[in-house]
């Protein structure tokens, strides 16, 4: 013991002081996630396959991976798995060094992510679906012309719309505007056409944004700005190749929030965070053969919360998860063909622990 | 082993007086940080109600806002960083005081019967141990801290009773994990070692010819590591999960080298 | 028989400071290697107990490639000086299994040296009694002593010359370094000169003193003033 002494004077404070630090550890509470449907089924297409993320934002930052069917998965976040958090993982090898590429411009649109290059004589094209793990390589026998280089080549093409094999991609997207071409994509027959757009390029104090193209033309945002670039005016327009028609519907929506196309890129849904403490989802669905938007609501159980609601929509649905407080997270999944709710449940803490914070929401699978 | 278990033994004691005296004024400094800054923020909003003569809800927002944890505890970055120099200093000292002063311990060490490596593991060990203990003790002191600030802060003034999550620097070091824990360790470990290796050389060589396998040591470590990650990242040859990987396992293969260097120097190079 | 064999040692871009040095130390005697100031006999000392890497050169002892039968007495104290004598001790025999406790025992009594006596706070001359005692206490059959006399009184140098005709001497081959010639003349056997980093001469000092009536020192000077 003597030889020893100082070694277990030193390793024994070491061992009782970081030992107590563990065992403080050890015995945080934990969560005991129950989930409580109030209507719909877990089993339901709309949620069997729909993942929240919830996470402890102040101790032990486990993440938890639940399903509505009750099956979570617990991970543990340490500071060396958090250096393994990147997505391209998920990617097929090809298709992540094809996007990965200098001279690919690469973007994301619904579940899909897309990488076009421009050659000389021809376009290289794939695409890889999250969902549906489809890989998509296309070769189109095209020039393109008039392309300009921009320094981040994400900025070459804007994907504006899809539709199974047909996609609406905007090339010169950004920019001055008056080298803005539309071009539609055909993936089965590997054909490219230019999309007339006969709209002129936006003045001095004016900026375009495009929202969406589809076969009933192409949608944008023109913002007129004052001196002090203060916005002061906006519209929108449909452009079909042949005339521009000011749409009036759209009036009263600022480009804010997000604005997607559904039912088959036949309508445009809006929709934005929810306004806190309001227990209402709202969303709004502009239909470009009526000409008509109409306004829908539901109201929730309980009062949403601003900063940290998760929304998104696919192409059928509309997803929202709201905290309730800390220990309690609110599930709302309405279909927009019927404009109803279609699933309605509650994440429940049976420890009623007050830590966590929605992390990420998302459908796999 | 028991070669090793002695010599740790020996290190530690050496730097008793040391150890105790650096924990000791830390951890007071410390006590006494958390009690100025309570009594400040205190005195600021009184002074503030005195001579504004407004409300004290009005001047505990021109003192910032409510006081939490983390305004508590603001001075702690700056201890844990004096604290993370002294062990920095600690691992140059544990060497460089075999060799200065009126007894050359170094002789001794180096005569000793058996394996050399015992010396070089058992003064890793006891800096790795001085850290594992201040790592420890700074948590005793975090639990101190937040019944103090409990104790002493006016209720009216707090914001919450909160004592985790509130300071982000506390915060990246208790996670309450223990993976992560035993990777600051880890890390701490490579560090540690890596200074050894310096001296080692130090020790070994003449003054140029020690740059040179300083500076050589370096390049080793960072051009290859740099070159590849840059060719991987251009060619997307490897996934970026994967060039994480193969980083990782680059560092731990280079103190695989750093080790085995360290230990032939300490057989047959270096010089007393 | 330690042997020494082509030592080489160079610092730097200087000259040499070992250049090809070779002798024996046959057991049961004492060998005293003699040179002027800055010749490099510590440094042959240090490198014979690995505390001095070699550029070239082999130590052989009884046969091994082996330091673990030689025991080292340097000019310098090697315990830290918060160490007690008690603590040096210890020391010694927690980490030496040949450490004799009974010899330390008795070489403590004999240097009047207390258990609790603090390194740090003792004499030049007790410092070098701490020295040998550690050495002397270790069942080594070879012993080195660098300087083993230097700038002590007059009193202790009789201790430990008293300690260098005693049994703990008996069967040890011993290597020294020294200019206190005069105090052990009469115990050297063999005398081996280093000039230039070389051994320029080695010589059996019974024969010197009856064949040619030389003492060590006055064939020092023979050799150094040449």
């Amino acid at each position: 013991m003597r030889r020893y002494k100082h070694v277990l004077a030193i390793g024994g404070l070491s061992l009782i002081t970081i030992g107590s630090y563990f065992g403080y550890a050890a015995m945080i509470d934990e969560p005991e996630y129950v989930v409580e449907t109030v209507q719909g089924k877990a089993t339901d297409d709309a949620v069997k396959n729909l993942h929240i993320e919830l996470t402890n934002a102040r101790v032990k930052p486990n993440l938890y991976d639940i399903k509505l069917d009750g099956t979570i998965k617990v991970s543990e976040q340490n500071y060396l798995t958090n250096l393994y958090d990147s997505i391209d993982t998920n990617y097929p090898k090809e298709f992540y060094r094809f996007i990965r590429s200098t001279n690919v411009s690469s973007s994301e649109y619904g579940t899909r992510t897309y990488g076009i290059e421009a050659k000389t004589n021809h376009i290289n094209y794939q695409s890889y679906d999250e969902k549906t793990k489809k890989y998509t390589k296309v070769r189109f026998p095209y020039t393109l012309k008039g392309i300009h280089q921009y320094e981040d080549n994400e900025s070459m093409f804007q994907i504006l719309g899809q539709d199974k094999d047909q996609l609406y991609v905007a090339q010169n997207a950004y920019g001055p505007g008056k080298d803005l071409k539309i071009l539609h994509f055909d993936l089965k027959k590997r054909q490219v056409k230019e999309v007339p757009f006969v709209s002129p390029a936006p003045k001095q104090h004016q900026s375009r944004t495009l929202v969406s193209s589809n076969v009933f033309g192409t949608l944008y945002l023109l913002e007129t700005t004052d001196e002090n670039d203060v916005i002061n005016k906006f519209d929108y327009y449909l452009d079909n190749g042949k005339s521009v028609k000011k749409i009036k519907a759209l009036d009263k929506f600022a480009y804010s929030g997000s604005m997607d196309l559904i039912s088959d890129n036949r309508q445009l849904l809006l929709y934005d965070s929810p306004e806190d403490q309001s227990k209402d989802i709202v969303w709004r669905i502009y239909d470009f053969k009526t000409d008509k938007l109409s306004e829908h609501r539901v109201t929730g159980k309980y009062p949403n919360q601003f900063n940290s609601t998760q929304i998104f929509n696919t192409d059928e649905r509309l997803y929202q998860v709201s905290p309730v407080d800390k220990s309690q997270f609110q599930v709302t999944v309405i279909n927009l063909k019927d404009n109803s709710i279609e699933y309605q449940g509650f994440i429940k803490d049976k420890n009623q622990l007050k830590n966590f914070d929605l992390s990420n929401v998302r459908i796999e699978g | 082993m028991r070669k090793f278990m002695m010599l740790l033994n020996e290190e530690l004691k050496r730097g008793a007086k040391f150890y105790l005296i650096t924990l000791v004024g830390l951890v007071v400094l410390e006590f006494l940080s958390v009690i100025y800054e309570i009594k400040n923020y205190q005195s600021n909003v009184e002074e503030y109600m005195r001579v504004d003569r407004i409300s004290q809800i009005e001047a505990i927002r021109l003192a910032g806002g409510p006081f939490n944890f983390g305004d508590a505890t603001s001075y702690f970055q700056y201890i844990i960083a004096i604290a993370m120099m002294l062990i920095l200093l600690l691992s140059f000292q544990v060497w460089y005081r075999d060799w200065f002063g009126e007894s050359k311990y170094i002789y001794r060490l180096l005569m000793l019967p058996g394996k050399r490596t015992a010396i070089l593991m058992s003064k890793l060990t006891a800096v790795i141990l001085t850290i594992a203990s201040f790592i420890g003790i700074q948590w005793v002191v975090l639990l101190l801290s937040g019944s103090l600030f409990k104790w002493l802060t006016p209720e009216d003034l707090m914001e919450s009773k909160r004592v985790f999550g509130e300071n982000r620097i506390i915060s990246m070091f208790y996670t309450f994990n223990i993976a992560d824990t035993l990777i600051i360790l880890l890390v701490s470990t490579l560090v540690v070692s890596f200074v050894f290796h310096i001296i080692l050389i130090e020790r070994s060589y003449r003054k140029p010819i020690a740059i040179m396998h300083v500076v050589m040591d370096v390049v080793l470590l960072i051009v290859p590591l740099v070159g590849l990650v840059y060719f991987f990242e251009n060619t997307h040859f490897l996934y970026p999960d994967q060039i994480t990987t193969f980083v990782i396992g680059y560092f731990l293969l280079y103190f695989v080298y750093v080790y085995w260097k360290s230990i032939r120097l300490l057989n047959y190079k270096i010089s007393i | 028989m330690l042997e020494v064999h082509g030592l080489h040692k160079k610092y730097g871009r200087k000259r040499p400071v070992l250049q090809g040095v070779s002798f024996t130390v046959p057991p049961n005697q004492l060998t005293c290697l003699i040179g002027l100031n800055g010749e490099g006999k510590s440094t042959i000392l240090k490198s014979i107990m690995g505390l001095v890497p070699l550029d070239a050169g082999t130590i052989v002892v009884d046969g091994e490639m082996s330091r673990e039968r030689i025991a080292f007495v340097p000019d310098l104290s090697t315990m830290p000086g918060y160490m007690t004598v008690g603590d040096a001790i210890l020391y010694m025999e927690d980490f030496y299994p040949d450490w004799n406790r009974k010899t330390a025992e008795e070489l403590m009594a004999f240097f009047k040296l207390l258990s609790t006596d603090k390194i740090s706070d003792l004499s030049k001359g007790n410092k070098a009694k701490v020295n040998l005692l550690l050495g002397f206490s270790l069942d080594r059959p070879y012993l080195l002593l660098d300087e083993p006399l230097a700038g002590i009184d007059l009193f202790t140098k009789e201790q430990i010359a008293w300690i260098f005709s005693s049994h703990y001497m008996e069967g040890r081959g011993i290597l020294m370094t020294t200019h206190e010639i005069a105090e052990v003349e009469h115990l050297i056997d063999r005398v081996v000169f280093l000039q230039d980093g070389k051994i320029i001469h080695e010589d059996d000092a019974e024969e010197m003193r009856e064949l040619y009536g030389k003492s060590v020192q006055d064939r020092m000077r023979e050799v150094f003033q040449r």
